[in-house]
């Protein structure tokens, strides 16, 4: 049996996820991607766009599983030895209620967003990335809930974040760059 | 002489926030799923209206006609938020990663009787393009659901969808030598061949689904909960006796991700089910055509491999599984 | 005027023998340390080689375990089987 051809990282990468898309011929394609044309922005080979990262699925979760259980270990072990205490100044807690009221809820419009992306756009290059990206934004999401969890238990300010996002007057900048990027058109 | 060593105890002002205290129905404290996971998404005083759907907020719960007084009744059993998913499944493809430099160290793939290679190639490579529609049916549903209960598994089992097209590719990489000659031939196959075009049409519909619970229910109860057993039992055992062997070792991967999807997607199901005489009868509904035209696209296909006999049997033992399946879960018998 | 390329790698000893073969390998970088992380910029171009880790840490590498240790980057990015390179040009 003949030794396989060695395939490189771009090579292998292209040939396991640029070649799961095709061209649809039973649904016409402006009603599987019905967004893909009227911000007036028109691609004439989707194949130009290649992700620079080419991650195949399986090397992402090997690489993020070991970057959460290296992160998880680093907030239990904060949580147990209370880390809140070492604090030099208290105005540090201040910006992380900012930053939980302010920023997570929009991590995961984010994480929303890019899925619309992830589906809406006609190349499969994008695609993948967009996923990825919605996979990640929800990782932000969630382990900035997590981390900020255990201030939560002995600081005021935190334990309403979502219902601040929505509501309180110096939130609704980040709150409407937001719904205005979730509400626009995938590119 | 005794040495009191004192350890600092704090206090904390509560267990958890405030929206999670509400759910449980007291300050306790909560599972990093819970808090990762319930009232997450907004659901009021949005600033805009998508450019791209007028009729609707970017999170409503009107994009599907499947109502429910809490979305969040909608949990998921395997408690995955990303960390803890992400774990999982790098574990589990540990075991894929060690089958496939096995497979390959030893030539395996060499014990295949040619037919049985051929026909191998033929219903398993153009199957990462069925993966692919999963993925972009999952991606879907993630963009349009309604509650983070529901909405993030389903981004997570896009990835898996992925994965699993990738775990074919590579299949089919090793069949001829990384020349990438046998996906070529898959995707001439998927796009022309008579097995395939009942498949292809029916996964190109499955994109135009105006309900995405229905999407959910066409995707994730019928098509999936008739190929993978289809496939990977049915399709597999006939060729175990034809040097296949190696190629199960290869996807066991769908087999064990099927059995964990499947709790989720059964529990969704038959929560949803039971809230509403309603949603119970748009369920059944939904399973029953869409699980009609899942077992017609894939008898061609079955014929094929098994033969005129044995194919539709195997894919009548399916529906009935499938049938058996739904019942429990509280859909209405069809 | 060329326009700065940037890598930011955590400061743990799996990420030392990357930064070493940075610095070693691309002339004129400015090294920042901060708590806990290590900014390394350059003009228009950096490029991080797996043979030059490979040397420093004795075993195998495949430049995407980078993901491990990097917090962020800037530049466009051009990976492959040997080489993770940023660049602008």
């Amino acid at each position: 049996m003949n030794a396989p051809a060695k395939l490189g990282l771009k090579q292998r990468y292209s040939l396991l996820t640029h070649g799961l898309d095709w061209k649809p011929s039973y649904q016409p394609m402006d009603k599987i991607y019905p967004y893909a044309e009227f911000e007036g922005i028109k691609i004439h080979d989707w194949s130009k766009w290649e992700d620079p990262f080419r991650l195949t699925m399986d090397t992402y979760w090997k690489f993020q599983a070991e970057k959460e259980r290296k992160l998880y270990a680093v907030l239990d072990s904060f949580s147990q030895n209370n880390g809140q205490m070492g604090l030099s100044d208290p105005k540090y807690v201040n910006a992380i209620k900012l930053f939980l009221t302010g920023i997570t809820p929009a991590e995961y419009q984010a994480h929303r967003g890019f899925a619309h992306v992830g589906r809406q756009l006609p190349g499969v290059g994008p695609r993948v990335a967009a996923q990825m990206q919605s996979l990640d934004e929800l990782r932000h999401a969630q382990t900035q809930i997590h981390t900020l969890s255990h201030y939560n238990k002995f600081f005021d300010g935190f334990h309403e974040f979502t219902h601040q996002h929505d509501r309180v007057w110096y939130l609704s900048v980040p709150k409407s760059f937001f719904d205005d990027a979730r509400t626009s058109g995938p590119f | 002489m005794t040495i009191d060593i004192k350890t600092l105890k704090v206090e904390p002002r509560r267990h958890t926030f405030g929206h999670i205290a509400r759910r449980l129905g007291a300050d306790k404290p909560a599972s990093r799923y819970e808090e990762g996971t319930l009232d997450l998404q907004a659901t009021t005083n949005f600033h805009y209206k998508p450019l791209w759907d007028v009729e609707h907020w970017h999170f409503d719960e009107t994009r599907t006609a499947i109502r429910m007084s809490d979305w969040y009744a909608l949990r998921d059993p395997r408690q995955y938020y990303y960390a803890t998913y992400n774990i999982a499944r790098a574990n589990q493809y540990q075991a894929t990663e060690r089958n496939f430099e096995f497979v390959e160290k030893r030539g395996l793939l060499a014990s295949l009787t040619p037919e049985w290679r051929d026909t191998l190639s033929f219903y398993l490579l153009p199957l990462r393009h069925v993966e692919w529609g999963a993925n972009m049916n999952c991606t879907d549903i993630c963009d349009r659901g309604y509650g983070t209960a529901i909405t993030a598994p389903c981004i997570f089992s896009a990835g898996d969808h992925l994965a699993m097209a990738q775990i074919i590719g590579r299949v089919g990489l090793m069949l001829d030598g990384n020349l990438g000659n046998a996906l070529d031939a898959a995707k001439a196959a998927w796009m022309d061949a008579p097995e395939w075009q009942g498949l292809r049409k029916l996964v190109e519909d499955s994109f135009v689904i105006k309900d995405w619970f229905e999407q959910f229910v066409a995707q994730n109860l019928c098509l999936d909960g008739l190929i993978y057993p289809l496939v990977y039992t049915k399709f597999e055992e006939e060729g175990r006796a034809k040097g296949g062997t190696a190629v199960t070792m290869l996807t066991e991967f769908m087999t064990d991700w099927f059995a964990e999807h499947s709790r989720w997607v059964d529990s969704v199901i038959k929560t949803t089910a039971a809230e509403s005489p309603e949603n119970k009868a748009l369920l059944s509904g939904w399973f029953s055509a869409w699980g009609r035209a899942a077992s017609e696209a894939l008898t061609p296909l079955a014929i094929r491999v098994l033969g005129a006999e044995k194919g539709p049997a195997a894919v009548e033992a399916c529906v009935a599984t499938l049938k058996k399946r739904a019942t429990a879960l509280g859909l209405a018998a069809v | 005027m060329p326009r700065i390329v940037s890598i930011t790698l955590q400061n743990t000893d799996d990420a030392r023998p990357i930064i070493e073969a940075i610095t070693a390998d691309n002339a004129d970088c400015t090294v920042h340390s901060y708590p806990g992380i290590v900014k390394i910029d350059r003009d228009d171009s950096l490029t991080v080689r797996r043979s030059s880790v490979e040397q420093r840490i004795g075993r195998d590498w495949d430049p995407q375990e980078l993901h491990l240790s990097m917090v962020s980057m800037a530049g466009n990015l051009d990976e492959d089987d040997d080489y993770f390179n940023l660049s602008w040009s």
